[in-house]
């Protein structure tokens, strides 16, 4: 490769913000035919670096090479003229219009008269979608896609412009473990016709199963450019956090059978998505829910908060019915549940780290819930943060200015603040890098130390292996089988996972299920 | 997930939103002086006690409604309705004043044909699930109606004394409806500052996913909300009456025009979230010199429209400025 010229050529990217230094002087090649990984933890400079290549942001200094003729920086239309096509984080789609006018999206073939021309619109998007080998119906409306289907639209709608450099910003981060592999098999695909990909993701394992070379990013700074297979994982997380990291001392336990069962959920349903789940979790104790995307967990976890409401079957807090139709009532009841999408559904933007952490629970004085006082939260936000060792500078500081870890944490602490004892916890470090993982393991283990109950609901199998202590796996929203702590490792949960979808006969004699059919 | 794109200063973004919220009202202040000094060389009655005196009791029925729309807008809502319902209220209390009710009562049944206008507003927006915009757009046209027909298309002249005195009182040399203004907003700040109800209201102008998925009950805080500027609404209409003495029911067109303006010109957010009452009372103020000033030198009263619109268009302007500087979202209003 070194023979070749470089497809995309950075040398030297220096990006401020205000008194911020995002990115120190930066260099970054790109060939053909090649997968380059960009990794770091958040706040790296990733996305400056990305926003860069894609013409969203002027770097301060630097120059930038496309096909060997200098770039200039000129917006992001012309980033896309010079070949270089973006898969972005969030979605752009457009929900209400149909999958072929978003993949053709302001390059629409055209008739005479500047009318559309529909036949070929659909047959464009058909061709696309099929050399990504997916079967999405080109007239479908987009925002009746799955996350994953959408996330690989987006990839669609970046190759109808037939771009050299494609650059891609944690297209996995939403989608489950089939879904990844099929999405892996799609960028192999598209090195093999010569598609340079620059790939932004904070899974590991999928830098190594794909990348040819990494660069590592730490505070702006380029700590290293490799070979893959030059470096193992280990290596590579002392490079990106600048230390070894800690590991989770964590065995799974049995947790002792006198212990209380504080949630019992006995042949719960919701039509559609899920039924007769039945399980329990002790104080004390933390329970995994694994289960492809679709597997009804995500629900399930809404339905026992009061988001979603079972249409049959009962759930009991501590011996007492459980019957919210609002997420007060199960607050009132002890539940919280730290929800899916931190941002949408999570954290208040404009408020403070302590404002949004006694959202809704007053300090614990003894004093009027209704008025604020805000002494006597700061004084117990104190508590809270040494307990989950949140790091702010401030308990005023606006939430959005903490690291994606440590705004985890403060909505760990609502669960605090409020007095929970069984805490659901839905992809509870979804998009937080690999030291704010730790981290928050560490914060969810001292709570159930603290004697909560706590459910932990992924589609990451290592995670559930890390952290619980038993591990009921969901597959078409049927409880399929529960792995006790002798047999709780990353393989059995992935595999029972994916059997359950298989075969769907195969019904383990460990598992609580019910022999009738679904309603 | 990377943060590093928005434009931090080192106090945090917070600090430089709370440091324009400050420039905001520092701002209204200097605009209020540059009015006085220019008036007062051109035409030096201006500064006169009378006219000082116009200027606060002119602001106080749209700092009054202010405070109850500043909420609104807070959640993302806003009301169009809060004219008509003035007019309802100020009819409603000089029908029953005019014809013999006590003044007390006369008075009580305004507002609370306020609030149940505004309670009416909040469940047609909960309930029946219609924007908010929509929602009061009808009560606009519905309390204009019920204003129309109670007062049978005329006008009422108060004479009860105790009424008028209300329009005329002075309190430690500040008109009465001024103080008045002051109690509301005083009520006000320690509604949405003090309160974990301000805190809520807040929070679901903010995200309303996040704020029901945090166990907070945002359907009744929107009904509560709209009751609550329905309210301020009707004691703007009872100040009218008290003021003008002879009111029908066209008494308050244009009225939400004006109150959004100062609400916004205030510094309250119309993407929700924030809401800037003391922001919002000065505005007032300013809109009322602003008035006041055109009248003392002689510019047709038509212009005032001219110049409410203009500041309602500069106010918003400044609040997108003001996004970019702070690197938050643009004030686009899905749903409403």
């Amino acid at each position: 490769m070194p023979d070749q010229q470089p497809i995309l050529a950075a040398h030297g990217i220096v990006k401020r913000f205000g008194g911020v230094q995002a990115l120190r002087g930066v260099d970054f090649d790109l060939h053909a035919s090649e997968v380059h990984a960009l990794v770091g933890e958040n706040g790296a400079g990733k996305s400056t670096l990305i926003r860069v290549l894609a013409g969203l942001h002027r770097p301060d200094e630097g120059t930038l090479e496309v096909n060997s003729r200098s770039m200039r920086f000129g917006g992001p239309l012309a980033a896309r003229r010079a070949g270089i096509g973006t898969v972005a984080q969030e979605f752009t789609l457009v929900p209400k219009l149909s999958v072929a006018e978003n993949v053709l999206l302001g390059h629409e073939p055209r008739r005479p008269w500047r009318l559309l021309d529909w036949p070929v619109m659909r047959r464009r998007t058909s061709e696309l979608l099929e050399q990504l080998g997916l079967e999405i119906d080109p007239q479908a409306r987009a925002g009746s896609l799955s996350i994953a289907d959408q996330q690989l639209v987006e990839i669609a709608k970046a190759l109808s412009l037939e771009p050299s450099v494609l650059i891609m910003d944690e297209p996995t981060a939403a989608l489950n473990p089939a879904e990844v592999d099929r999405l892996i098999d799609v960028v192999g695909a598209l090195r093999d016709r010569g598609v340079g990909v620059l790939y932004v993701t904070h899974r590991l394992g999928e830098v190594f199963r794909l990348a040819d070379r990494i660069t590592v990013l730490r505070d702006g700074e380029q700590v290293a450019t490799q070979a893959a297979a030059a470096i193992d994982e280990d290596e590579l997380i002392t490079q990106m956090l600048g230390r070894e990291l800690t590991a989770v001392d964590h065995e799974p336990q049995e947790v002792a059978e006198d212990r209380q069962a504080l949630l019992r959920v006995s042949e719960l349903s919701l039509e559609g998505d899920f039924s007769q789940v039945s399980f329990e979790v002790r104080a004390g104790e933390v329970l995994g829910i694994a289960g492809l995307v679709g597997s009804g967990r995500s629900e399930l976890m809404r339905a026992l908060f009061g988001l979603l409401h079972p249409t049959a079957g009962t759930a009991e807090v501590d011996a007492t019915s459980l019957t919210a139709t609002h997420p007060r009532d199960a607050l009132a009841a002890g539940v919280f549940l730290l929800a899916e999408d931190r941002k949408a559904e999570g954290l208040i933007p404009d408020l403070s780290v302590r404002e949004n952490l006694f959202l809704t629970a007053a300090p614990d004085d003894g004093e009027s819930p209704w008025l604020l006082r805000r002494s006597a939260e700061t004084k117990e936000y104190e508590q809270v943060k040494s307990f989950l060792d949140i790091r702010a500078d401030s308990p005023e500081q606006p939430i959005p200015t903490l690291s994606g870890g440590n705004q985890q944490k403060v909505l760990l602490g609502r669960a605090m603040a409020s007095h929970a004892r069984v805490l659901l916890l839905s992809e509870p470090t979804r998009g937080v890098d690999v030291g704010a993982k730790s981290d928050i393991y560490r914060a969810l283990r001292k709570l159930a130390a603290d004697d909560a109950a706590v459910v932990v609901s992924s589609s990451d199998a290592l995670e559930l292996s890390q952290v619980c202590d038993r591990c009921l796996v969901m597959s078409k929203g049927r409880a399929v089988r529960v792995l006790g702590p002798a047999e709780l490792d990353e393989d059995s949960i992935v595999a029972a996972a994916v059997r359950g979808r298989d075969d769907d006969e195969a019904v383990d004699e460990h598992v609580d299920v019910d022999k009738e059919q679904p309603a | 997930m990377s943060t590093t794109t928005v434009p931090r200063s080192p106090l945090g973004r917070l600090s430089v939103r709370r440091l324009l919220d400050v420039l905001q009202s520092a701002g209204l202040l200097a605009v209020l002086i540059v009015v006085f000094v220019v008036v007062s060389v051109l035409e030096p009655h201006f500064i006169s006690g009378a006219s000082l005196k116009t200027i606060l009791v002119n602001s106080s029925q749209l700092a009054v409604c202010g405070v109850g729309m500043t909420m609104v807008i807070a959640l993302r809502g806003i009301d169009l309705s809060v004219g008509s319902v003035e007019a309802l209220a100020a009819v409603v209390a000089a029908k029953l004043s005019s014809t013999g009710t006590p003044l007390a009562l006369a008075i009580a049944i305004a507002l609370l044909a306020g609030l149940v206008a505004g309670t009416i507003n909040g469940l047609i927006i909960t309930q029946l699930r219609v924007p908010a915009f929509v929602a009061t757009l009808g009560m606009l046209s519905i309390a204009q109606g019920v204003a129309l027909l109670y007062s049978n298309g005329g006008s009422f002249l108060v004479s009860d004394r105790a009424f008028t005195a209300i329009g005329r009182d002075v309190v430690l040399g500040v008109p009465l409806p001024f103080v008045i203004a002051l109690l509301a907003l005083i009520a006000g700040w320690v509604l949405f500052n003090q309160t974990r109800f301000g805190r809520h209201t807040a929070a679901a102008g903010d995200n309303e996913e996040a704020a029901i998925a945090s166990g907070i009950r945002v359907r009744s805080l929107i009904v509560a909300v709209f009751a609550i500027v329905g309210l301020t609404a009707a004691l703007a209409g009872v100040l009218v009456t008290a003021q003008v003495g002879d009111v029908d029911a066209t008494v308050g067109m244009g009225f939400e025009l004006n109150v959004i303006a100062v609400v916004v010109l205030g510094g309250t957010s119309l993407a929700g979230g924030r809401g800037n009452l003391p922001g919002t009372v000065l505005a007032s103020v300013l809109v009322a010199s602003i008035n006041a000033a055109l009248n003392i030198l002689g510019v047709q009263t038509f212009y005032q429209y001219l110049a409410v619109g203009l500041l309602l268009i500069l106010a918003l302007a400044l609040e997108a400025f003001r996004d970019r500087l702070t690197g938050s979202r643009p004030s686009a209003r899905p749903g409403v």
